[in-house]
């Protein structure tokens, strides 16, 4: 008999599926209900929004926002 | 057609009943401004010429008028549906023979209107009495562009941060904010306005488009407050068919019209002075609404008449003219002194400094992203710099071009290309809420499920192939009716077992016998 379940599928790239895996690790299984792919994985529907901003926050420190508030500084008038 | 403003109404007139049409038609007003306005050349030949003709006209006649070519057949085909669309002609049995004829209603008005006659009053009505406080025409002006951009100004939403202390804004009325947040130009978060991506759709059109999507909303809203459409569309074209400078009497006016004339004169369309309510001046934001002049005076001639007016009211009609240089170090130059384009540059841009008549500013990451996460695409960035894009940086990209026809582009390419990058950059996650199916059983069945399921159009993504690991999944968006043929599959399944059993059971007796 075919079995169903309810989820949120999460369509991604690896090194972002990579950044899920470790989210996911890091707080006990708290969003992934299945691993489906490099790509592709099914995440519990409550969850999804968090998952969502913990993946930002976390790419968001890798890439260095913070040398873009640097060139801030400068003055156009240079 | 000639322009998006006349599409919107043109979409919004169509699905009214032809009963709606009928009582519209009865004002000669609103026929000639649909005539003028909504009708392609072609269709409005064929109105004059149909208009004096006692009998309807046969569809054959029509045909011989009509180059056999392909090109003027589609023209052809192009008017006739218009004018069916907006009930202006229809096609009927005469004699016998198919023929067109005209809206008996239309053909009335039309003809009232072209040839004068009729105690109808839809041209509305000149006060004959002499105002005691004349209004002059750039009072009117910038009385309109005052009002109309309060509104644009709470649309981009900054209106409480108070940019450059702009004091003398008119504030916009309780009943306009909830048209603007009804129409979904703002949304609101903690009791602030905050621009959606409509909302900026909206402020990236010309003004008459704006202002008949304003009207467009309104007219929707109007149904819910007991205010009869009829009425409300009627006046709206009658106040296009008005003289600037001159005051209209409201005595004639019906109830509804009269309820209209407050919220019209909150949009800046038409002015009444508080004292004296009698009468009403149409501005010129009201009496270019069925024609293609500018609804608002462009800059020069705006400065030349009204010199007495603060610095900042110099404003949207400017932009027009283009004020942007975007340099390839993502820095932004903007010639602009308006609270209110200071305002839109700062939704995607982060802002440097501000200088009497320019602003710098600089695209970054953060600008942009936060743009986005209010709703607005890449794509309307990069659409609205290029139309207000600096005429230095249109006359460059031409000269860089040479003696090519064909134009380069406006704006910096590596610019375009990382705003949308940017904007991928959010996008890289695709959620989608659903259900995950798996174990449906042989590989024939998953397919026939699969292909089911696609069929329905529920389908998203199936894991079937290739993975090597034999698992057989696919994901849908809706379950409901994908039940209901897993059953009805588990059902005949089971009596298609049940029935092999029983065949098994009696031939096997058989075959052994």
């Amino acid at each position: 008999m075919p079995k169903a379940v309810k989820g949120v599928l999460l369509q991604c790239d690896p090194p972002q599926m990579a950044m899920i895996l470790k989210i996911n690790k890091e707080e006990n299984n708290a969003y992934i209900i299945e691993e489906i792919s490099t790509q592709v994985c099914l995440v519990k529907e409550v969850n999804v929004e968090r998952l969502k901003q913990r993946v930002k926050e976390l790419m968001d420190s890798a890439m260095g926002m913070d040398g873009d508030d640097e060139e801030n500084v400068d003055s156009d008038l240079e | 057609m000639s322009s998006t403003a006349s599409l919107r109404a043109l979409d919004y007139l169509e699905q009214l009943p032809t009963t709606t049409f009928n009582k519209l038609y009865t004002q000669p007003s609103t026929c000639l401004a649909i005539f003028r306005r909504m009708l392609p050349h072609l269709a409005k030949t064929l109105v004059l010429s149909l208009l004096y003709m006692p009998s309807p006209f046969p569809t054959t006649s029509l045909d011989i008028w009509v180059k056999p070519d392909a090109d003027s057949v589609s023209a052809n085909d192009r008017a006739l549906s218009i004018l069916q669309r907006l009930r202006i002609l229809s096609e009927v049995q005469d004699a016998g023979r198919p023929g067109w004829k005209l809206s008996e209603a239309f053909s009335h008005s039309l003809k009232q209107a072209l040839t004068g006659g009729g105690n109808h009053r839809s041209f509305g009505v000149p006060c004959n009495t002499v105002d005691a406080t004349p209004v002059t025409i750039s009072y009117l002006d910038t009385f309109a562009r005052n009002q109309w951009e309060a509104i644009l100004y709470y649309v981009v939403g900054s209106a409480h941060t108070g940019l450059g202390g702009r004091n003398d804004t008119a504030a916009i009325s309780p009943g306009t904010q909830r048209l603007l947040q009804n129409g979904g130009f703002v949304a609101l978060r903690n009791r602030q306005a905050h621009i959606t991506q409509s909302g900026f759709t909206f402020l990236l059109q010309e003004i008459n488009a704006q202002i008949w999507t304003l009207l467009i909303v309104y007219l929707e809203e109007s149904v819910g407050l007991g205010m009869e459409p009829v009425d409300v569309l009627s006046f709206l074209f009658t106040l296009g068919s008005l003289e600037l400078g001159i005051s209209y009497s409201t005595t004639n006016l019906t109830p509804t019209q009269a309820r209209m004339l407050e919220d019209l004169s909150d949009f800046g369309i038409i002015y009444q002075n508080p004292v004296d309510t009698t009468r009403y001046y149409p501005t010129r934001l009201a009496t270019t609404l069925t024609s293609d002049a500018p609804a608002l005076p462009s800059d020069s001639s705006l400065t030349t008449v009204t010199t007495t007016t603060t610095a900042h009211n110099s404003s949207a009609a400017g932009g027009e003219k283009g004020y942007i240089i975007l340099e390839t170090n993502y820095r932004l130059y903007a010639y602009t002194s308006s609270p209110l384009l200071i305002s839109i540059l700062s939704l995607f841009t982060s802002l440097r400094s501000r200088y009497p008549n320019l602003v710098t500013a600089k695209l970054t990451k953060t600008s942009i992203q936060s743009a986005i996460q209010l709703g607005i695409t890449s794509d309307q960035i990069i659409s609205y710099l290029t139309t207000h894009a600096h005429p230095l940086m249109r006359a460059q990209s031409q000269a860089a071009q040479g003696s090519n026809s064909t134009s380069g582009p406006i704006l910096p390419p590596t610019v375009v290309d990382q705003i949308r990058l940017w904007q991928l950059e959010g996008e890289r996650m695709i959620s989608t809420p659903g259900f995950l199916i798996k174990d449906v059983g042989s590989p024939e069945d998953f397919e026939k499920a699969v292909a089911y399921a696609e069929a329905l159009g529920v389908l998203k993504k199936s894991f079937g192939q290739g993975d090597g690991k034999g698992r057989q999944w696919f994901f849908v968006t809706r379950m409901d009716q994908m039940s209901g043929y897993f059953k009805a599959q588990a059902g005949r399944r089971k009596e298609e077992r049940e029935r092999r059993e029983r065949e098994l059971g009696g031939g096997g007796v058989k075959r052994e016998g």
